[in-house]
Parts: structure tokens; C-alpha cells; sequence
């Protein structure tokens, strides 16, 4: 501006452009000279912009980190939670079980599987003198359980017994089986013996009969024509 | 400077539009619009417009409507579960658990998605403990998307059943869910079942302790509300709202879980062998009035309980009245003797039959007539000699004692279903119910009331209300104790020990029950045997055999009551119940650790 001021400054005349009123200190024939000042430092800028860029950045990548960090906790905390529920479940399983095992009926049947019995007796000692009350009394004898061995010998000879049994049962039945048959036999050949001793008598009877009636009808005489009166028994 | 007027005119032609040139006549029309200054202008018009609608909508849904979107939003996203809160535990005086909840899991089923419900049975029906065919049955009822498989599987074994493979796919079984759900256990089975009580099929209690104390062992259920994602999952982020359960309280009873397993064995072998229609023990410590044992024969299983009958599971302790019969007669001759009327050497004359009211009255034994003191009354059971010497008091006076001991009073356990039993009043005693009522007959106990006779005879003559409950906890750790007992004083210590010697002289030679001794102590008690007044059939059918005492008669701690109803096999309470008493008597004096006293029974004469 100041360089044009001082080229038109010599023929203002005929500059073809109006120079504003304002401009006519210029036309001094001698140019001041000033410091001119510097264009606005680029580099600034594009620093400015970087730095945004990076602020950004870094925030979105710290949140992507504070998010993936939470995430994996997230994870690691329902693994730990999953297995803290099994290790609860296990020790709820494993307590409930010695409850039950511990119950006083399930332990005194344990005992007594073991050989154990109630004991008949108690004694005192007195912690004061150090004396034994008498009271304990030893244990009535109670054979030990069977082994699997003894039981299985046991329970053979217990069948061949058994087997023994049904057998003498078995030949017992057939002779009393024999018995009755051989009764039944004799009982048959009796009623025979016997029914032919009656048919015998009545035919003896019959005979007889016959006989007296022929006396008693020749003894009147009354036989006419020599016409049978009376039958004789039925056929020998 | 004139040649330069022209000029400004010109420029500003070329330059931009001034408001002074805009009414220029030598512009068209379509040039209007076509101004830049008024386009830039509408546009403004139509921005600011549009600017403030938005603004308009962003307080409308920001500001004044907010509330209502975001409730909506979150409950698109929230769930909210009842977290059930635990049943407290029962515990014995010992601190052993004979009740507690554990989670369970119920297995639950979407038939639409079992593609081969044959094979899922097979594979489920062993972990399931189901019949197979069963089972296949539920799981193809296809229409239906939710069956209910089984009931309190354990989560073991729900994990078991989840990770199962499906062969046909090599993936795990889908269709299959499971429900968290709480399960009653209670560990030693029929242990005390009847005192405990339990929870029905929906969890609610049943009866016993369970249900009078329900409202102290449920707590409060709490509720879990979370935002989930659209897969279903919890958010872990966004936090979980809710109120935590209140767990129930913990319950601890005065009941000694060994002593009662002990009764329940006695008793219940012993209905078994005499074929008896039920049986009941209580085992009471003298001194505090709680109840160690309280055992019921036949019973049930509380983890099973719909097995059980309804008479089973009541507490026939306490629910059951019953004629008392002769061991009504230690209340009998405790009246008598405080009174001052008689003395244990006091004579009788004491007939075989005796006519009063018009009623003749019977020993049950035949007898000539014979010369028994009263304790010899006492020791043979005499009906007639009891009858005579109660002679001596007023009605009034019997009425109030047998008051006072606690008769047709209620017990103080306040247990569910207790029946407090039946006394006629004085005024509407018929002719006999005087001669009566000194032997047993005429009214009606409990089991309970029964023991608390002979505690009370065994504590110096001071009753004390039988307890069942020794404390609870609540959710801080502090232990709450019931209210004391009552303390009732009803007759003199001199006149306890005195009937105490009596009782001893029924275990003794002469008495009716010799053979109930145990080695080392000395042991007072009385039988009883009572014809059973049958509800049904409104006349008496069967027998009542009782036998109750205490042990050791010369420092009283253990009260035991035994009573069998309608036994088969027998029926006199000294040969029935004495067995009994002996056995547990003796389980429970050695479990208490009670050092026999080796001292000599005292000896009276029975006659004269």
C-alpha cells in the first residue's frame, strides 16, 4: 500500500483512480519506513489440530481400554462368581450329606454294623479323688458280623440242609402215597371178599326159602297139577 | 470533480446491493426472488424456524416429558426378581441341625423344542430319578411350552443334567431349564418330625414348630432389579438395584436330638409289639420344665410328608386327650397330704367293692378286704382305698389342685393344634364325678400336662411350664430368649418328697410295677391303666397303658411319660409302658451325664 501510495504519489493528476481524500499524506515525496509485521505463524495451526487429534485419540483409545479392562473384569468376575457357585454347591452337597450321615439313627446303625453295642453300663470318675464309680459293666457277647465268605457257606449248607429236606419230604410222601394205595387195594379186595360172602348168603337164603315154601305147599297138598307155585331162586 | 459525479452513480452498479437501489424500476419481476439478499434472508427465516421447533422438541423430550421416556426406556431393559429370603434353621439344645433350607433347583421343560422325547428320557429319566416311559410322556406334550419335570434337584445334579450331551447332535440337551427354588431338609428324617412339623408342596408350613414359629424362620423375601441386554444377560455395568432378603431367624429348640432318638426307638418298637394304635413319650428335665424328647409313634417322614397320614402328622403329644387312669393318683395324694389329712402310714380299711352314688367301683385287681396304709393304695393302685381317703377333702379343694397341677389348663407351649384337655366344672359334677376324678377318670389330659404332674412333684412342688423353644438369633447375631416359664408353686417341698418315697413304693416289692428298676438309681413313678373313651362310638373301647416317674427319686432331674393307646397285646400300663420308661429313662440320665446316687430306696410300709 505504501509502495503504491509512493508510485502514484507523482502524478496524482492522472492516477485513473480516485485516491481517497484520506490518502494525501502519502504524497510526501519522502517514503516512511515501518517494520512489517510477520503473516500469522503457520506451524501453530496445524500443532493446534494435531494436538486435538491426539487429545481425541487418546481419549477414545483410553475409554476403548477402560472399557475392554471392564469388559474382562466383567468376565473374570462371572468365571469366579460361576466357580464360587459350583465350591458353594459342593459344600452344600458335602454338608447336607453329614447332616444325614450324622443323624442318630443312621449312627447307631453304623455302630452297630461295626460290632459296636450299647454299653449296659456306666462308671464315674470323680476328677476330685481320681475313684472309679463301679457301674461299667462289660458288653454281652455279640458275634462279629459274617464275613461274605462264611455267608456264602452259610447259606450252601443252609440250602443242602434244605434240599435234604424236600428230598426225605418228597420220598416220605411217596410211601405214604404207597400206603394209601396199598390201603385202597386191601379196602377194595375186603368189600369184594365181603359182597360176595352177602350174595353167597342170600342165594344160601333164597335157597332155603324156596326149600320151606315146597315143604309147606306139599305138606298141604295143595299142589294141583303139578303147577309150580312158588319160583326158585334166581340162577346159580 | 464533476466528471467524477457520473461515476459513483455507475459503481455502485457493480458493487454490492445497497438498500437505497432496492426499489430499482428496471428490474423484472422474476429478479425479486432472485435477489440474494432476500433469499439469504428466508433462508434465515426458514433456520431459525426450524431451529426453534427442534429446540421446542428437545425441551419437550428433555425437559418436560423426560421422566416418562426414560422410565419407559429403563423398563425395557430392567428386570426385577424376587430373591427368596432362607428359612432360618431348626437346632436342637445341642446346636445340631434338625431343619434347615437348601437351594434346589426345579427342572422344567419346553416340549416344543425336544425334537426326540424317547431319547431325552433316556438320557434324563436315571439323573431325574423318574420312570422313563413317564417322562417321555411329559417331554412330548407338544402344544405346551412348559412342563414341570422334578422338584428339588439338587444343583450338583441340575449341573449334572445340564452338561448332558445329546448324542444325536453331540451338543448339550436343550429344552431343558431349571428354577431356583428352596428345599426344607431335615437330615435325621423322622427325628422329631412331630415336634418340627413341615412345609406342604408350595412351601408354606404345615404344622408344628414350623408353623408357630413361621412368621420368626421365613424372614422377608427381597427383591433384585438389573438391566439386561438384549440377549438376555445382565448388565454388569449398570449396577443392580434391589432389597437384599431378610433371612429367617434361626430357631433353637430345648430338644435333645439323642434323647429323642432314643424315645422314638422305645415307643415305637413298643407299638409295634403290642400292636398299640399310637404311642407317645415325653422327656422333661425337672428342674427348667423344657422338654428333651418329645416322641410320637406312628410318625412320618417331614421330607416327604404327603406319605404321611393327617393323624400321623400331628403332635399326638399334645393334640391327643386321653383319660389319665391311676396316674392321677400321685396328684391325688399330693392334695391330700398338703392338706394334712393323712400321712403316708395313715390306715385303710380298704374293701374289695365300694358303693357310691348308686355305683359300685372295682380295684382292678380282685381283693378280699385288706389293710393297706396309704401308701400301700398308692403302690397296689387301689381304686377304693383312693377313693376312701380323698373322703377326707372337699370338692372344692380337689377341683383346685387338679386346677393347679395344670389340668384342662393350656400347657404354655402354645404348640399348633394342642388340645388343653377337659375338666367338668364344679358345678355340673354329676353324682360319681367326685369318686371318680382322684383315679383318673372323669376328665381328659395331654401327654404334656401328664409329665408336668410328676415335674412338678419332682421339683419340690413347684410347676414350671413345660418350653419346647430355647432361643433364636436374629439376622445381627443377638439371641432372643422366650419369656420365662410360669413358676406355679402348688404344693410343699415337704409334701413332695414325701409323695416322691410313695411313688418309690410302686416300683418296690408289693408295688405294681417291681420290674421297673434301673441299676444304681432310685426311681419313682406310677402306673396307669385306663379304659379308652373312644370319640367314635361314644363308649369305652380299648385301654389307655401309661407309666409316668422320675428319676433319681432322691435328687429328682428327669421326668419321663409313656403312654400307649388301645394296645392289643396286653394292656396294663406297669407292663407296657414300664419297659419303656426304663429304657429311656436310662438312655437319658446316662446322656445327661447324672451320677447315680447308690443311696438305698426308702422303704414304707404298704399295710398294717
Amino acid at each position: 500500500m505504501n509502495a503504491r501510495a509512493a508510485r502514484t504519489g507523482a502524478s496524482v493528476l492522472h492516477s485513473p483512480r480516485p485516491v481517497p481524500p484520506r490518502t494525501t499524506r502519502a504524497g510526501t515525496t519522502t517514503p516512511t519506513l515501518a517494520v512489517v509485521p510477520g503473516p500469522a505463524p503457520r506451524t501453530g495451526k496445524a500443532s493446534f489440530v494435531m494436538l486435538i487429534v491426539l487429545v481425541l485419540s487418546g481419549g477414545l483409545g483410553a475409554l476403548l481400554g477402560i472399557n475392554t479392562a471392564l469388559a474382562q473384569g466383567s468376565f473374570t468376575a462371572s468365571k469366579l462368581q460361576k466357580q464360587a457357585t459350583e465350591l458353594d454347591d459342593r459344600s452344600q452337597t458335602l454338608e447336607e450329606k453329614l447332616a444325614r450321615a450324622a443323624a442318630p439313627d443312621r449312627l447307631a446303625k453304623a455302630a452297630r454294623k461295626i460290632g459296636m453295642v450299647p454299653a449296659p453300663g456306666v462308671a464315674f470318675v470323680s476328677l476330685a479323688d481320681g475313684t472309679v464309680s463301679d457301674g461299667a459293666l462289660p458288653a454281652p457277647y455279640i458275634p462279629p458280623p459274617l464275613t461274605a465268605a462264611q455267608k456264602a457257606e452259610l447259606a450252601a449248607k443252609a440250602q443242602l440242609e434244605a434240599e435234604q429236606t424236600a428230598q426225605e419230604k418228597v420220598a416220605k410222601e411217596a410211601r405214604k402215597a404207597r400206603k394209601q394205595e396199598q390201603a385202597a387195594v386191601d379196602q377194595q379186595r375186603l368189600a369184594a371178599e365181603q359182597a360176595a360172602a352177602a350174595e353167597q348168603a342170600a342165594r344160601d337164603q333164597a335157597q332155603r326159602n324156596w326149600e320151606q315154601k315146597l315143604a309147606e305147599q306139599e305138606k298141604s297138598g295143595s299142589r294141583g297139577g303139578g303147577e309150580q307155585v312158588v319160583d326158585p331162586p334166581p340162577g346159580n | 470533480m464533476t466528471g467524477r459525479r457520473p461515476q459513483p452513480a455507475r459503481r455502485p452498479a457493480a458493487r454490492r446491493p445497497s438498500p437505497g437501489r432496492r426499489p430499482a424500476p428496471q428490474n423484472k419481476r422474476g429478479n425479486k426472488l432472485g435477489n440474494p439478499g432476500r433469499r439469504l434472508h428466508a433462508a434465515l427465516m426458514i433456520l431459525s424456524l426450524v431451529s426453534v421447533l427442534m429446540v421446542g422438541r428437545l425441551f419437550q423430550v428433555q425437559g418436560f416429558e423426560a421422566s416418562s421416556y426414560a422410565s419407559v426406556a429403563q423398563n425395557e431393559r430392567l428386570r426385577t426378581v424376587t430373591v427368596p429370603a432362607n428359612r432360618g434353621v431348626i437346632l436342637d439344645r445341642d446346636g445340631d441341625v434338625l431343619a434347615r433350607s437348601v437351594e434346589a433347583r426345579t427342572v422344567t421343560a419346553d416340549p416344543t423344542l425336544i425334537a426326540d422325547p424317547v431319547a431325552y428320557a433316556h438320557l434324563l429319566a436315571s439323573k431325574l430319578n423318574l420312570d422313563e416311559t413317564e417322562l417321555a410322556a411329559k417331554l412330548g406334550e407338544r402344544p405346551r411350552r412348559y412342563v414341570i419335570l422334578a422338584h428339588n434337584i439338587d444343583p450338583e445334579q441340575w449341573r449334572d443334567i445340564a452338561a448332558t450331551v445329546d448324542p444325536g447332535t453331540g451338543k448339550p440337551i436343550s429344552g431343558i431349564f431349571a428354577e431356583v427354588s428352596s428345599q426344607r431338609v431335615y437330615p435325621a428324617d423322622t427325628l422329631a418330625a412331630n415336634v418340627l412339623g413341615f412345609l406342604n408342596a408350595s412351601g408354606a408350613a404345615g404344622g408344628g414348630i414350623e408353623r408357630e414359629f413361621d412368621e420368626l424362620l421365613s424372614g422377608k423375601d427381597g427383591q433384585q432389579t438389573y438391566e439386561r441386554s438384549s440377549s438376555g444377560g445382565k448388565i454388569a455395568t449398570a449396577g443392580i438395584r434391589g432389597s437384599e432378603p431378610v433371612s429367617g431367624q434361626d430357631l433353637q429348640l430345648t430338644i435333645d436330638r439323642d434323647i429323642q432318638y432314643s424315645a422314638q426307638q422305645a415307643i415305637a418298637a413298643k407299638v409295634r409289639e403290642t400292636k398299640a394304635e399310637s404311642g407317645t413319650v415325653i422327656v422333661q428335665d425337672i428342674r427348667t420344665g423344657e422338654i428333651l424328647a418329645m416322641a410320637t409313634a406312628p410318625t412320618f417322614d417331614p421330607n416327604n410328608p404327603g406319605k404321611g397320614s393327617d393323624e400321623n402328622r400331628g403332635n399326638r403329644a399334645v393334640s391327643q386327650i386321653y383319660e389319665p387312669g391311676s396316674i392321677t393318683k400321685a396328684l391325688t395324694m399330693s392334695a391330700l397330704i398338703e392338706q394334712g389329712v393323712v400321712t403316708p402310714r395313715s390306715e385303710f380299711t380298704v374293701p374289695g367293692e365300694l358303693r357310691r352314688s348308686g355305683q359300685v367301683l372295682n380295684d382292678s385287681d380282685p381283693h378280699g378286704t385288706e389293710r393297706w396304709t396309704l401308701a400301700g393304695i398308692l403302690a397296689k393302685s387301689s381304686n377304693i382305698g383312693t377313693v376312701l381317703a380323698t373322703d377326707r377333702i372337699s370338692s372344692q379343694l380337689l377341683f383346685d389342685y387338679l386346677k393347679k397341677f395344670g389340668i384342662a389348663e393350656p400347657s404354655g407351649l402354645g404348640f399348633p393344634g394342642e388340645s388343653r384337655g377337659l375338666l367338668p366344672k364344679l358345678d355340673s359334677w354329676t353324682g360319681t364325678t367326685r369318686y371318680t376324678l382322684p383315679f383318673g377318670q372323669g376328665f381328659a389330659l395331654n401327654t404334656v400336662q401328664a409329665a408336668s404332674i410328676y415335674q412338678t412333684i419332682g421339683n419340690g412342688g413347684v410347676r414350671i411350664a413345660p418350653t419346647l423353644v430355647k432361643s433364636w438369633t436374629d439376622k445381627d447375631g443377638v439371641v432372643h430368649t422366650p419369656a420365662a416359664p410360669a413358676v406355679t408353686p402348688v404344693v410343699s417341698a415337704a409334701t413332695a418328697t414325701t409323695v416322691g418315697k410313695m411313688l418309690e413304693q410302686v416300683t418296690g416289692p408289693g408295688g405294681t410295677a417291681p420290674h421297673v428298676q434301673i441299676a444304681g438309681y432310685r426311681v419313682a413313678g406310677k402306673t396307669g391303666t385306663a379304659q379308652f373313651a373312644d370319640s367314635e362310638c361314644k363308649c369305652y373301647r380299648g385301654y389307655t397303658a401309661s407309666f409316668a416317674g422320675f428319676a433319681p427319686a432322691d435328687d429328682p432331674r428327669i421326668v419321663v411319660s409313656v403312654t400307649l393307646q388301645k394296645p392289643v397285646n396286653g394292656h396294663y400300663g406297669g407292663m407296657l409302658g414300664g419297659p419303656v420308661f426304663v429304657e429311656v429313662m436310662t438312655f437319658a440320665l446316662r446322656t445327661l451325664g447324672i451320677r447315680p446316687t447308690g443311696a438305698k430306696p426308702a422303704r414304707l410300709p404298704l399295710d398294717w
